[in-house]
């Protein structure tokens, strides 16, 4: 850490002495090993060691940055050199201020030694209880990733903010196959610890795996309807991501939302309540600070259908006249409600249990459209059959008003936390 | 640029490959007429893969220097011993054994760099003429962005290679106000070679601002897409994806592998007749598709793949791995983003070959349907189902183009809906924008024809 925080100082320094008015450092490097599993086999061990050094430079409200990943002399000339002459070069803008001073902090999460022994017995368990209970489902382009990340932030404000974690990262991608047939491929993904937990109990994957094995035999829907959908908490987070994009700094500073000007009203369902914890003791990864050099804290946006705060970067919210974002839009979590999701199901005469969603960029306006994924079709309230080929479309304004219920149950992915949502009104054709 | 990697030996009765890599980029966006992104990036550094006994092992560090090289050789060795030992048993693997590519290509076409203040004000000068033709536009976004990829590699069958590929775009975006909200569309000119020589003549710049102001100005008063199975003209910016996502991502040797359903189809009728679709590697009809690639990062010699001829799924896309194990020669399709980043199966340039058709006379023989234009991001799937989002089109009504449309995305099962294809387009246009992400990013070149098919829409 001390060899970082001394990069880090060096470059302040030859940023000042270069005409830099005020300057924001960050260095890091980061250890990883990966081993990569592809047909169901342990195929590769990698091993990546990387580094980073960034700048930002503010030069009478003009701002330039740079990045490289070279620690030595000639490397930090060249790119405190190129940081100067892009903020020299740039247009003045008045909402180009440095972060203030944030103080002096340590964090540390969860210090371990990679265990090399404990990632191969994690997936040979792993993938011999996928192989014996679903044998025609193919583990495929898939991880498990261990992490070890320095990160340190200075500025010329006063800041110096260091961090240390480590954690165990996962990506699971499968396909069923049986003679002829595919299935269409799912995933999950998991940020953790080193615990006990078999993987096939991490992040829903056995029901998942389980879902592949029997996507096999799809059908189409009977007919087009207006109707109800329930969403999974593995494909949750795509929708919430594209929902919270319109209170982000690129949709509002074009004026371009239809969350715009809607701060403290009601926009959603009582129902619905979404947070950024970016430090929450539940998740295994963390975020302290933010790339304009602020501490990051726990804030919500939804709160009972009321939207509370925007996801501001400091330069937006000065370029608006708002107040900024205190977290950082990642770490997100969904409130869980009172609902069972069995029960959940019961209740719905006709819809669709959406387990991945496969859609184009949503418009402006909110529109949506895309295909439902390895989901099935809900009749008289039972799952009733794998579905193929359904699109589904509607309008996220409308969406996020139309929300029946949220589940009482709900999954850590390690950096997420989602319930299952059912939502109505939206067209399946 | 050159790390002479040829001064280290390779030696050891297994394979090893060895890259040292250098990727740069820039990107500098002005929204109204003030910049709000303005960075650049370089990262480097070197990598060695090593297989053993059918096990691979890979290292990778930033500093390319000999010590550097050496642990990163010593490293790759030890990953892949690590992973025969936790083997159970020993396994059977194929792996193709030929003689390495030797070359050097640079695209780089080096001139005068511009500064960072002459960037600044070329991009105010494209902003400014888009500022004055149209004032009634609610936001405009100009950006210019670059990429270069330096790549040197060698590998234990002697290969000796050297690539520097680089593209750059001018890309503008217009938003107005519409009947149900706003609406945006965007461009893009550029491709192979550095901003400095990719920058447009001011009357093509305005030909094509032109355009897409004609088309949001028609989306201003769109209308939602009727949702179901249509009758479609996929212009042929969207056959490009189409080439891609429909079909090129199911014909990767891995994924076949992994369950897509192109196993059983290989040498079966998968499309009409008029259907056929090659990933090239470098140059396509006498020019230098988007994506060239001349060696891959296994250090293979790369040659076109011919995907589909006449309707028939005719091959795979392999590396040095899955060709040996589907009994082929590989042809150069291990590609790898960035110098910490394994080789895997990729695309070069996917297109759809043209046909013999005008457009004119497609469009006109449409009763009900629509002509799609724009499209914005894709997704395949094992299944050979595939999606992809639209932002630009127009209804088909009796043969004459009608209302334009809002936002939509459609899909299809590939290997039923290019049997649904009728008409095929006489021209053709290449794609250099694109990235693919598979695990990694990629720069990929997709390109086609316009196309007459059946597809699912998505809307009201």
């Amino acid at each position: 850490m001390q060899n970082l925080i001394e990069i880090g100082n060096k470059t302040l320094g030859h940023l000042t002495k270069k005409g830099s008015h005020q300057s924001l450092v960050n260095v890091s490097n980061k250890e990883s090993c990966e081993f990569n599993i592809e047909a169901n086999k342990v195929n590769l061990i990698r091993s990546t060691f990387d580094q980073g050094l960034s700048a930002k430079v503010f030069i009478d409200l003009k701002i330039g940055s740079s990045f490289n990943n070279q620690f030595n002399e000639s490397s930090i000339e060249t790119l405190t050199d190129k940081a100067i002459e892009t903020a020299q070069a740039s247009i003045a803008d008045e909402a180009n201020i440095i972060a203030e001073n944030q103080g002096q902090h340590y964090f540390h999460n969860n210090i371990e030694e990679q265990d090399s022994d404990w990632m191969n017995s994690l997936l040979s368990q792993f993938l011999e209880e996928s192989n014996r209970l679903f044998p025609n489902t193919i583990i495929e382009s898939s991880v498990l990733k261990f992490n070890k990340e320095q990160n340190v932030m200075l500025s010329s404000s006063g800041s110096l903010l260091t961090s240390l974690q480590t954690n165990y990262e996962g990506f699971v991608m499968f396909t069923t196959k049986e003679g002829k047939k595919s299935s269409s491929f799912n995933y999950s993904y998991f940020i953790k610890n080193k615990d006990n937990r078999p993987l096939m109990e991490t992040s829903g994957l056995r029901e998942l795996i389980q879902q592949s094995s029997e996507q096999i035999n799809v059908r189409k829907i009977p007919n087009k309807f207006t109707g109800d959908i329930i969403i999974t908490p593995a494909c949750i987070g795509d929708f919430m991501n594209s929902i919270l994009s319109y209170i982000e700094t690129g949709h509002l500073l074009r004026k371009q939302s239809f969350l715009q000007n809607k701060l403290n009203e009601k926009v959603a369902s009582s129902l619905l309540t979404v947070r950024s914890n970016p430090n929450s003791s539940e998740f295994a990864n963390k975020l302290f600070w933010n790339s304009e050099g602020f501490l990051v804290k726990d804030e919500v946006y939804f709160e009972n259908g009321i939207l509370k705060n925007y996801l501001l970067s400091d330069f937006g919210a000065r370029k608006l006249k708002e107040k900024r974002s205190v977290s950082s839009g990642t770490h997100l979590v969904i409130d869980t409600g009172e609902i069972e999701f069995l029960k959940m199901v019961k209740s719905i005469k006709k819809g669709l249990l959406v387990a991945r969603f496969s859609g184009g960029h949503p418009a402006d306006n909110g529109d949506f459209s895309g295909v439902a994924k390895n989901s099935y079709y809900i009749e008289n309230g039972e799952i009733v059959f794998p579905v193929s080929e359904v699109m589904i479309s509607g309008n996220y304004s409308q969406l996020i008003q139309n929300i029946g219920a949220v589940s009482k149950e709900s999954i850590n992915f390690g950096d997420a936390k989602f319930p299952w949502v059912h939502f109505s009104g939206v067209t399946v054709s | 640029m050159d790390w002479n990697l040829n001064q280290n030996k390779l030696s050891g009765s297994h394979y090893t490959e060895l890259r040292a890599q250098e990727n740069r980029a820039f990107h500098l966006t002005m929204l109204n007429g003030e910049i709000n992104v303005n960075r650049n990036s370089k990262e480097s550094g070197v990598s060695a893969r090593t297989l053993i006994n059918g096990s691979w092992g890979f290292a990778s560090h930033p500093e390319i220097k000999k010590d550097s090289i050496e642990n990163v050789i010593a490293k790759s060795i030890k990953n892949a011993d690590d992973l025969n030992r936790f083997k159970k048993q020993a396994e059977a693997f194929h792996f193709s054994k030929m003689k390495g590519a030797v070359g050097r290509k640079d695209h780089s076409f080096s001139q005068n760099k511009f500064s960072e203040k002459e960037l600044i004000e070329r991009l105010s000068f494209f902003d400014n003429i888009i500022a004055k033709k149209y004032p009634k536009l609610i936001n405009r976004t100009v950006n210019f962005r670059g990429q270069n990829f330096l790549k040197e590699i060698i590998n234990s069958e002697n290969a000796e290679t050297f690539e520097h590929y680089c593209r750059s775009f001018l890309f503008f975006s217009f938003s107005m106000d519409g009947q149900s909200g706003p609406v945006e569309l965007s461009d893009f000119v550029g491709g192979i070679g550095e901003i400095e020589s990719n920058l447009p003549e001011v009357s093509k710049f305005e030909e094509c601002i032109d355009e897409l102001y004609r088309h949001l100005v028609n989306k201003t008063t769109g209308v939602h897409a009727e949702a179901g199975v249509k009758e479609v003209i996929l212009g042929s910016n969207l056959a490009g994806i189409l080439a891609h996502e429909a079909v090129g991502h199911t014909v990767e040797a891995d994924l076949v592998k992994g369950g897509s359903v192109a196993k059983e189809k290989f040498n079966q009728v998968v499309g009409s007749t008029l259907v056929n679709m090659t990933d090239f590697a470098h140059t396509a009809y006498g020019e230098i598709c988007p994506s060239p690639v001349y060696f891959d990062d296994e250090g293979t010699i790369a040659t076109d793949t011919i995907l589909i001829d006449k309707g028939v799924l005719k091959s795979f896309m392999h590396n040095k791995e899955s060709a040996a194990e589907f009994g082929v020669i590989p042809t150069g399709h291990a590609r790898a983003w960035g110098f910490s980043d394994e080789p895997l199966i990729r695309m070069r340039n996917t297109a759809v070959l043209p046909g013999e058709h005008h457009l004119e006379e497609m469009i006109s023989s449409v009763k009900d349907g629509y002509y799609l234009i724009d499209p914005s991001n894709g997704q395949a799937d094992s299944t050979g189902e595939f999606m992809f989002g639209v932002r630009s089109g127009y209804e088909i009504k009796n043969g004459k183009l009608g209302r334009a449309i809002l936002d939509t995305t459609i899909s299809g099962v590939a290997f039923e809906m290019l049997k649904s294809v009728t008409m095929v387009s006489n021209d053709m246009t290449w794609n250099g924008l694109g990235h693919c992400g598979k695990k990694q990013m990629m720069h990929v070149g997709m390109g086609g024809p316009a196309i007459k098919c059946q597809m699912n829409i998505g809307g009201v």
